[in-house]
């Protein structure tokens, strides 16, 4: 993959609430001399939307058969997702227009040059005890592509983190959805309380010092509502949640600025101050 | 109770039906078994949303809120022993649900939100410096759209994009 | 060469539709001999024949008449002194030509038909009747229940055995599962003891040789007289050894026992279990740390470190492949956590607690803290009817697996609930009353398939449906037990391939007919019996073992030809030229490809209830659809052939290429439904 260019495809949920974190992965693939391509013109893949039920099938197939023309146009030789959504959306229109380009979500990259990464880190997790949590519609939707681990028991971010020096935790609710629920999101959001409470309830027990995620979706929904239960149910959580993206770009020497750590609902200031040392 | 199977041709017309074992249910129950949505909303169940389809209850799905529970996960497509998938089922039900005219005032308002922000700027969400796409984009975008039909659906929906 | 052509008139039926003096002009014309008959099938008829190829010295005849399923076989016995029977070919102008077409179309396709047999007959050769005498010895792939119930059957018959068993022992998964659930009994009977007498009868047979660690690794011959090669592992100890157990004693060495699923452990040098036949210890070479005090200690001295793998050459009349199953890997059912969680466990590790020669001595005791669990939950079909997994089907035992064990935990632990998570409960038979019983004994049935298991504080967590009452439900557990399914054993695929035999889904051995040959293979003198074929219980093996012997003994004892009804690839492609040689300009000949069995049988129904259909349909005989290759259908095509149409019948499978996929259709045959059949070949346009 590292010879080739990649047409990077951006994320709603990044762009509108972390924009910062959409820039980590570019920051991280100069550091790696990784080739790519970003198209001021691509579209949302509609995959919310979709999910949510309001677009209908035949809009989310034209609306990214116009995104792949863009990617051929644009020479590129795959499309890498920031979001684990877009990468089961595109999968699906790919398969029914019998498309033949390919689809890898960011964090696939991040994994086949993850010993690469360890050798440029600036900083490491030594000492950080941590959970991951893989986005459903990256290990569920497509499972037969889930190539580390199991579509059950996926460990993605677990060998990225390892690799990254910390220490992985195993616990509960680990294949537990993170409760974004697409249309819940927009509108009552009953669902996505209840279901991020007991995620994170479950996390909380093995007491991490951080949530790993490699979805925006994910990133949104279990960094926005712990302090929204704190504030309902008086418990309280305060773990940070972050993105591969972001967590790699730091470890490789950008500052919390250029991540958009002020961004993050859930404070990451201390964590990151512990990192930096 | 009548079993009609002509309501049924809807469901097995829409493409993304083919690839699932839909009338393959076996009602074992592994899909609510850890099913978020049931585990908040304890009337949802998506072998009950399988099983309705396939006694023909359709009607009564696609005009209650039982198939807007589901927070899609996939779990239960991971785990069907049958290779069938509640979630893509229910996206289907939610499609025929709002061509059907029974679209609830908050799915409309959602339906108007993110189509107009992707009429109009080209992203599903929009927030004070969210990215947007440059104006002949846009255009393109807009062609696009309309040959997936959006506008008509949109129209038909009672959302107005205007 | 010269070729001699008779036509039958058939009292009227043939003559009385085709001018048959015009055939004999052209025929003639052409320089074949030719003659007309009245009936062909009299004795004034064969006399004739006869005469006619003693006197103009005919090397090869072609009879133009009724459908050759009709008097074929008669003709060629018959004649079999004057001509040899595979230089003699009917050809069918009755039913598949005068009773369905109209005269003039008749006439034309009788000529062409004639021709494709004369064009086919040229290319023939004559048929070596040789008869085989095999080899009065038969090799049994296998030493479970089912090799061993072969094999002693067989050794009755009369007939030397080759056991062939992998192991070190023979029993197969017997000897492991401790109790076996029985018909007629509500109580559970020991496996082993069942099973030990019959062992050692296999060791004392003077007709059975047994190769412990041996597999098949090739095979020469054809059927009746094969030469099977086996490969046999050293055993490092001779048949000196008495089993006094002094080498076991003072081996350092200790590795977990396969026989015991790993939950004991033995030494390097070993015997599996005190029943194992052959009765003498084993050394494991890959544990062994070649320490040598065994061979300190070693009285009689029957310990041989220089033994070395052999390589044994059999010559074999017929072989059963009894090679058993695999247990299917629990492990890979990610969300059940077995490998996880220690106390998540399968139904073969559960047979092994409750074993009295188990890990625990028969105490049922948690894995994780030797104490009795208080709720017991098991969960069926763990690997078997799930398409995630891939293996469809169903393996049949599970469900009596489950209640064997949970019947057995109520009576004897008393204390221990068990609830059993299940998507039907396949107890057939009488079965049904072990069923009855273990709810009878307050064994709690939710159905529903378990969704995961997850750990929370060291409780265990079954999450599922109850779809009775349609409520998500987390059952606190301490001890899960799941119920995994059957697979094909490494060896079933091993002789699958060797032995070149066809496979079902899931990698079984398939066998011949499902309802009428169920024991046979597609490869005459091979029979494949037990799990090796698909999951059952030891009943059915037992039964399937007994079949196959005897299948096996008719083989042996039945009279043998070498010789096939094969068609030769060069003889078709005659037959093809022959036929489209006659096709007309404006004519768009159809070629029909039947089978013997089914197929032409069908169609011939067709002209013998004298349906009419179109006549630029031309059918040629196979024995099966499998003779005909690509090579035929190409040929076929380029010599000017509109379609061509293949009749499958039963499950018969071809692959046609792609290229060719419009222009060679396929079509399901059964002999009765020939209204069908013809309305085929009306509307194959």
């Amino acid at each position: 993959m590292s010879e080739k260019r990649h047409y990077l495809f951006k994320s709603c949920v990044l762009g509108a609430y972390y924009p910062k974190v959409e820039e980590c992965l570019r920051i991280v693939f100069d550091r790696l001399g990784i080739r790519y391509f970003d198209d001021p013109n691509q579209s949302s893949c509609t995959g919310h939307g979709y999910h949510s039920g309001i677009y209908p099938f035949k809009s989310t197939l034209e609306v990214n058969r116009r995104n792949f023309s863009l990617a051929r146009d644009a020479g590129c030789d795959d499309i890498v997702t920031s979001c684990a959504t877009s990468y089961a959306t595109l999968k699906e229109v790919k398969n029914f227009l019998g498309d033949s380009i390919e689809v890898f979500h960011g964090s696939d990259v991040i994994h086949k040059n993850r010993d690469r990464i360890r050798g440029r880190l600036e900083h490491s997790l030594e000492g950080v005890r941590l959970v991951t949590h893989h986005g459903c519609h990256y290990a569920k939707i497509f499972y037969k592509d889930v190539k580390v681990g199991a579509p059950e028991h996926p460990m993605l971010l677990d060998e990225i983190a390892a690799s990254l020096g910390a220490e992985v935790l195993e616990y509960k609710e680990r294949g537990l959805c993170c409760g974004m629920g697409f249309r819940h999101l927009l509108l009552d959001q009953e669902y996505c309380k209840k279901i991020a409470e007991r995620k994170l309830t479950s996390m909380k027990k093995v007491k991490p010092d951080l949530i790993l995620v490699h979805c925006p979706g994910c990133l949104l929904t279990l960094d926005y509502f712990q302090a929204i239960l704190e504030k309902e149910t008086g418990v309280e959580f305060k773990i940070p949640v972050m993105h591969y993206a972001e967590l790699t770009a730091l470890l490789l020497g950008a500052s919390p600025t250029e991540i958009g750590a002020a961004a993050h609902h859930t404070k990451i200031d201390r964590l990151i101050e512990r990192i930096k040392g | 109770m009548a079993i009609g199977q002509e309501s049924l041709s809807e469901v097995f017309e829409d493409p993304r039906i083919e690839e699932i074992g839909l009338r393959r249910c076996l009602q074992c129950g592994r899909c609510t078994g850890s099913c978020p949505a049931t585990y908040v909303f304890s009337e949802f169940s998506p072998r009950t949303i399988v099983l309705e389809i396939l006694e023909g209850r359709m009607d009564d799905l696609l005009k209650g809120d039982l198939i807007w529970a589901c927070g899609q996960c996939y779990t239960c497509h991971l785990r069907c022993p049958r290779g069938n998938s509640p979630a893509t089922v229910i996206l289907v039900l939610r499609e025929l649900a709002l061509i059907h005219g029974y679209a609830t005032d908050k799915v409309k308002e959602i339906a108007e939100r993110c189509g107009r922000s992707m009429w109009e700027r080209g992203v599903n969400f929009y927030e004070e410096g969210a990215r947007e796409l440059p104006v002949e984009a846009v255009a393109d975008l807009q062609e696009a759209l309309k040959k997936g039909e959006y506008d008509s659906f949109l129209k038909r929906i009672g959302a107005d994009l205007s | 060469m010269s070729i001699g052509i008779f036509l039958c008139e058939c009292g009227g039926n043939i003559a009385d539709v085709i001018d048959l003096g015009q055939i004999k002009k052209i025929f003639e014309s052409e320089g074949f001999f030719v003659k007309t008959d009245e009936h062909l099938c009299s004795d004034q008829g064969y006399r004739l024949i006869e005469e006619c190829i003693r006197e103009q010295g005919l090397d090869k005849v072609v009879i133009a008449a009724c459908s050759p399923m009709i008097h074929g076989r008669r003709f060629q016995d018959v004649l079999a002194s004057a001509v040899n029977p595979n230089l003699l070919q009917i050809v069918n102008i009755r039913e598949q030509c005068a009773w369905v077409h109209r005269s003039d179309e008749a006439l034309y396709k009788a000529i062409s038909l004639i021709s494709g047999k004369v064009e086919r007959v040229k290319r023939s050769l004559p048929r070596t009747h040789e008869k085989v005498e095999p080899y009065k010895e038969v090799a049994v792939i296998g030493g479970g229940v089912s090799g061993i119930t072969a094999s002693l059957s067989l050794a009755k018959h009369g007939v030397k055995v080759h056991l062939v068993e992998q192991k070190t022992t023979i029993g197969g998964h017997t000897v492991s599962i401790g109790k076996v659930f029985s018909p007629d009994k509500i109580a559970v009977e020991c496996a082993l003891c069942s099973l030990a007498p019959i062992m050692s009868e296999i060791y004392n047979h003077p007709s059975i040789e047994l190769y412990d660690l041996s597999r098949l690794k090739g095979i020469k011959g054809s059927k009746g007289r094969f030469e099977v090669e086996i490969e046999r592992l050293p055993r490092y100890v001779t048949d000196k050894c008495i089993g006094c157990g002094r080498c076991r004693y003072v081996c350092p060495v200790h590795v977990p026992d396969e026989c015991n699923i790993g939950m004991k452990l033995r030494r390097a040098i070993y015997t599996p279990f005190p029943q194992a036949i052959p009765p003498i210890v084993t050394v494991d070479i890959d544990s062994c740390t070649k320490c040598e005090k065994c061979l300190d200690v070693c009285e009689i001295g029957a310990i041989d470190f220089n033994m070395q793998k052999e390589l044994i050459k059999l010559k074999i009349g017929a072989i059963v492949v009894a090679t058993g199953f695999k247990r299917f890997d629990t492990n890979r059912v990610k969300e059940y956590g077995h490998g996880r969680f220690i106390d998540v466990l399968d139904q073969m590790e559960l047979a092994r607690i409750l074993a009295v020669n188990g890990p625990t001595e028969g105490r049922l005791l948690k894995s994780s803290d030797q104490k009795p669990p208080q709720r017991l939950v098991m969960i069926q079909c763990v690997g078997s009817r799930d398409e995630k997994i891939g293996n469809r089907y169903c393996s049949k035992i599970c469900c009596m697996i489950a209640l064997k064990h949970a019947c057995f935990i109520r009576e004897h632990f008393p204390e221990t609930e068990v609830l059993i998570s299940y998507t039907d409960m396949r107890t057939t038979g009488f079965f049904e009353d072990y069923y009855r019983n273990a709810q009878d004994l307050g064994v709690l049935f939710i159905r529903g398939r378990a969704s995961e298991i997850v750990e929370d504080d060291n409780i265990l967590l079954v999450r599922m449906e109850d779809t009775l009452t349609g409520e998500q439900i987390e059952i606190e557990s301490d001890m899960v037990v799941l119920s995994g399914g059957i697979e094909a054993s490494d060896g079933t695929t091993e002789a699958a391939e060797i032995l070149g035999l066809s496979q079902t889904e899931g990698s079984f051995i398939k066998e011949e007919n499902p309802k009428l040959r169920p024991v046979d293979t597609d490869k005459e003198g091979i029979y494949v019996c037990g799990c090796a074929k698909g999951p059952k219980d030891i009943t059915d093996s037992v039964i399937e073992a007994n079949a196959a012997s005897s299948r096996a003994f008719e083989f042996l004892t039945d009279e043998i030809k070498l010789d096939t009804n094969d068609i030769r690839y060069e003889e078709l492609i005659g037959e093809i030229n022959g036929i489209m040689q006659w096709k007309r300009e404006s004519e768009d000949v159809i070629l029909v490809f039947l089978d013997e069995q089914v197929g032409y049988r069908c169609a011939d129904n067709i002209g013998a209830k004298r349906l009419e259909y179109p006549a630029n349909i031309r059918i040629i005989m196979v024995p099966t659809i499998r003779t005909i290759t690509e090579k035929h259908l190409r040929y076929a095509l380029h010599k000017g052939a509109k379609l061509i149409l293949l009749g499958l019948h039963n499950s018969t499978e071809v692959e046609i290429p792609e290229d060719l996929k419009n222009k060679v259709l396929t079509y399901p045959v059964y002999t009765p439904y020939f209204k069908r059949l013809k309305e085929v070949f009306e509307k194959i346009e």
